[in-house]
């Protein structure tokens, strides 16, 4: 292959690689200390409760070691990363308001369109602070918040509270840690019981400055029996130094609810891409994380289900593109706290150009649970011989009525296949395409249409060249 | 001049601190909470002895169909006898002593030992290398084929009072082209374990197979519940060689193992296979690797474990591809059967694969006894223990498959006492 088709590789190739000037507002300096984390906290004017928790977030993150497993981490600088940066003044209502270079950027991402697409609330990041906001009118009737952390921490300060960190502690890890003090940005989304919302509630995110860390921070919840789908979906212009993303989920679902999660990250190929995402399914509730890697760096995410109460289920769709330069270590993590649960986890893995695609999962099942199962299928391909996969699964049962299973398999793609479709008129590079396409077409059917047509696009735009 | 393998060994003893749980392989084995404190520093401070060359033996009886017999005791031959027609054929069963001269150590175990202690090892395999007695070579002459079995057992039995109990055995199989060997290593004695004095047996298990060749290696460890057992063994296979390995872990309360397979040789094919039972406060974590280094080579290798209430077992199991070999073939099973509440099984399939040309995969399941089998049972005048028990034996049993005839009797006797 040649080196300008490769979608990652410089600036001039990457299809959303472009930049506008930096414009942003207040921006501390680079680094991390507690002058910066309080900055943050009287910039958003937060209560006093949130700078105590960012505190002693902060506190957690410099005790924490670094993971000494999974991908590769070695040079991160913590202190050449800005922490904060308020791109304008306040939250607009409208998309017209929106300042024009920032309007631009939406434009080349095809925003506009979505929202034509009757596609309900649209939260769009620039840089850490959401911008621009709208409900359609019939979610905001029915009790639905779909907010900007800030906002909903200013408008409804007692739910925000009674939640916020309580799935995924401050002290969970080092870049939960990290995201705790630093937050900016995300989503909060409440929805009260017995509503379905129907269509997808979405919200892209964008880092735009160079050297600047995202650290969003989303929390859903979704109230006794009922259902949201939410979207997010990534994609960052290229910079040449290392730029970190770290942003935290956290997804209650109450009894009865259904919540899925859908993401299709496509960072570009210089970010460290490190996201603790995890939900709580409560009685008969179920959780639903869709997750797509294909950009970034290093990726180290894991999206987690609690199975909490009977009846609950968990599910983690995991796709996973491994190209050069690239270590995708990717999975899903269900944890058995009740019986009667089950879970199901499959993941589909590609490396490519000496890339590494990595499943690490864990399936846990509780002391004293009966009828648990749960079940995970691991697939990858390996597109050429420099190229590397690896399975990681864990399976820890203590509870003896349980069903639990675990299948692997690693291959690359078989002449057999490649000599049919090519008898058949197509070209290496097309049977390939279709291949690989059919390798992940389980997962991209789960994908609302738009999304399953952007991820084809984006794995065909990776594949580009990969053949002869 | 050059230094002796115990020599190494003793250094990256000084070296190294024991395994603790942040190192990934140890991490569900805890040996500071599964053992008393200061019984492996005291086990470790136990003299190394050593025998020179042993001239004395007695022979033991050899029943018939058997090649050789020998038993040793803490890893030291005590009583060997070969039959005529493994004499006929040149098997060789020859005592190193650790205390032999580097110059007169047989090669092949020196290159096993190091490529053990070379590779990111721990304190416990070091420590084998560095107080095991002296190694049980075995061999046999090129193109010689020994249908009938070798079998060594090595005897547990009960020291002084007052000092811990130590063995650490050590057996070295060299087979050079072309031939064929069938071993059964067994493991047997259930010393009185009072509460500061733990018997701890540290195995050592090395063999390298030359072109053509074929072991079948079966390890019947049928020591006491006080036991506590280490093992690791190394084997190295070349071209077109194949292994057949069948460990069963029957005994001891704590049992830690790693097993590594080198498929060094382009189209060497190793099966492994393995089965283990946690009891009431026992805690087995059995470790594999097949490593494929050649091309086209096939590695296979299935696992099965039960565990009873209050009992704990691990499997971690790993497929490891480099990036030279191509067109490999492997696959790696591990099937668990949980025997009641308060059980609880680990599984940990992994593969690490660095080229594309492979079919690898792994499987694994975790899971009770089928209701509906016990009630067939049940229903056929079988007693819900006995049923539970042959439905146990049943699922253990598959993982004998590689076994020879000649030796299944052992190991399903073994499996009998247990059930």
């Amino acid at each position: 292959m040649s080196d300008n088709q490769a979608p990652v590789s410089g600036l001039a190739d990457y299809k959303y690689g472009f930049a506008y000037p930096d414009q942003s507002v207040f921006k501390p300096g680079k680094g991390l200390s507690e002058e910066v984390v309080r900055a943050i906290s009287t910039q958003k004017r937060e209560p006093e409760w949130m700078l105590e928790i960012r505190l002693r977030a902060l506190r957690a993150f410099y005790r924490k070691p670094m993971p000494n497993w999974g991908a590769g981490l070695g040079n991160i600088d913590f202190e050449d990363i800005y922490y904060y940066a308020k791109p304008t003044e306040s939250v607009v209502k409208n998309w017209e308001d929106l300042p024009e270079d920032i309007l631009k950027t939406y434009d080349r991402l095809g925003l506009p369109e979505a929202e034509k697409k009757f596609l309900a609330g649209v939260g769009a990041q620039y840089d850490s602070e959401v911008v621009y906001h709208s409900i359609q009118e019939d979610l905001k009737s029915q009790g639905v918040l779909f907010l900007s952390p800030e906002q909903a921490l200013e408008e409804h300060p007692d739910i925000v509270q009674k939640y916020f960190g309580t799935i995924i502690p401050f002290n969970d890890n080092k870049f939960a840690a990290l995201n705790t003090a630093v937050w900016s940005g995300g989503s909060f989304i409440y929805v009260p019981p017995n509503i379905n919302v129907e269509i997808p509630l979405q919200a892209y995110f964008r880092i735009n400055s160079e050297n600047f860390g995202q650290f969003e921070r989303t929390l859903i919840i979704v109230d006794e029996n009922s259902f949201v789908h939410y979207i997010e979906g990534c994609t960052a212009p290229v910079y040449t130094t290392d730029s970190l993303h770290s942003a935290v989920v956290e997804i209650v679902a109450e009894k009865g609810a259904r919540v899925r999660y859908s993401t299709i990250q496509n960072w570009s190929g210089d970010i460290f891409n490190l996201v603790t995402k995890r939900a709580v399914a409560k009685e008969n509730a179920t959780v639903e994380w869709v997750d797509g890697n294909i950009g970034s760096k290093r990726t180290m995410k894991y999206p987690a289900v609690w199975l909490m109460g009977e009846g609950a289920h968990g599910e983690v769709l995991s796709i996973a593109f491994g190209g050069k330069d690239q270590e995708q270590d990717t999975g899903g993590k269900i944890v058995h706290n009740a019986s009667n649960t089950s879970s199901i986890i499959t993941s589909k893995s590609i490396s490519k150009d000496g890339g590494t695609a990595t499943y690490r999962g864990l399936i846990k099942v509780a002391e004293g649970l009966h009828d648990v199962k749960s079940h995970v299928v691991c697939d990858a391909l390996i597109l050429d011989e420099k190229s590397i996969s690896k399975t990681f699964p864990y399976m820890e049962v203590e509870s003896d009525d349980v069903s639990v299973e675990h299948e692997a398999r690693v291959s690359r793609i078989s002449e057999d296949q490649l000599f049919y479709l090519m008898a058949r008129g197509l070209s290496e590079e097309e049977a390939s395409m279709m291949i690989v396409n059919g390798f992940l077409d389980p997962l991209v059917k789960q994908l609302p249409m738009e999304y399953a047509v952007e991820l084809n696009r984006l794995i065909e735009l990776e594949m580009e060249g990969s053949v002869g | 001049m050059n230094r002796s393998v115990p020599q190494l060994a003793a250094e990256l003893f000084d070296k190294l601190s024991w395994p603790d749980t942040t190192e990934e392989e140890w991490r569900r084995t805890d040996l500071s909470r599964l053992l008393p404190k200061d019984l492996l520093d005291k086990t470790a401070d136990l003299p190394i002895f050593s025998t020179g060359d042993i001239d004395e033996r007695s022979t033991p009886l050899l029943p018939e169909n058997y090649a050789a017999r020998v038993i040793t005791e803490k890893g030291i031959p005590v009583a060997m006898a070969l039959s005529e027609e493994a004499v006929k054929k040149g098997l060789i069963v020859e005592w190193v002593s650790q205390d032999r001269s580097p110059e007169d150590f047989p090669i092949s175990l020196e290159q096993s030992a190091n490529a053990e202690l070379n590779q990111e090892t721990d304190r416990i395999t070091a420590w084998h290398w560095r107080s095991f007695p002296g190694a049980l070579h075995i061999s046999l002459p090129e193109r010689a084929e020994l249908k009938e079995p070798v079998i060594i057992e090595e005897r547990l039995i009960a020291g002084d009072e007052q000092s811990p109990l130590f063995s650490a055995p050590h057996l070295h199989i060299a087979l050079p082209g072309s031939v064929e060997l069938n071993l059964l290593w067994s493991f047997d004695g259930a010393p009185e374990v009072q509460e500061s004095i733990i018997p701890v047996v540290n195995a050592g298990l090395t063999a390298s197979l030359g072109e053509n060749s074929l072991l079948n290696i079966a390890m019947n460890q049928n020591l006491g519940n006080g036991v506590v057992f280490f093992l690791h063994d190394n084997l190295l296979l070349e071209r077109d060689s194949r292994l057949e390995f069948t460990e069963a872990h029957f005994g001891g309360r704590l049992v830690k193992t790693r097993g590594r397979v080198v498929l060094s040789g382009k189209g060497s094919e190793a099966r492994i296979n393995g089965l283990f039972l946690a009891e009431e406060d026992s805690h087995k974590d059995i470790g594999t690797i097949q490593n494929h280094l050649s091309p086209r080579a096939s590695s296979t290798a299935l696992y099965k474990g039960a565990v009873r209430p209050g009992g704990r077992s691990v499997y971690h199991g790993l497929i490891e591809v480099s990036p030279d070999a191509q067109g490999t073939d492997a696959y790696l099973t591990n099937r668990n059967l949980v025997l009641g509440e308060g059980a609880r099984a680990d599984s940990i399939p992994q593969l690490n694969i660095l080229t594309d040309d492979v079919k690898c995969s792994h499987g694994s399941t975790t899971g009770k006894m089928d209701p509906s089998h016990l009630f067939y049972l049940e229903s056929r005048g079988f007693s819900p223990v006995e049923a539970k028990k042959e439905l146990t034996r049943g699922f253990l049993t598959e993982a004998l498959v590689l076994v020879p005839d000649t030796l299944i009797d052992v190991l399903t006797d073994s499996l009998d006492g247990i059930l």
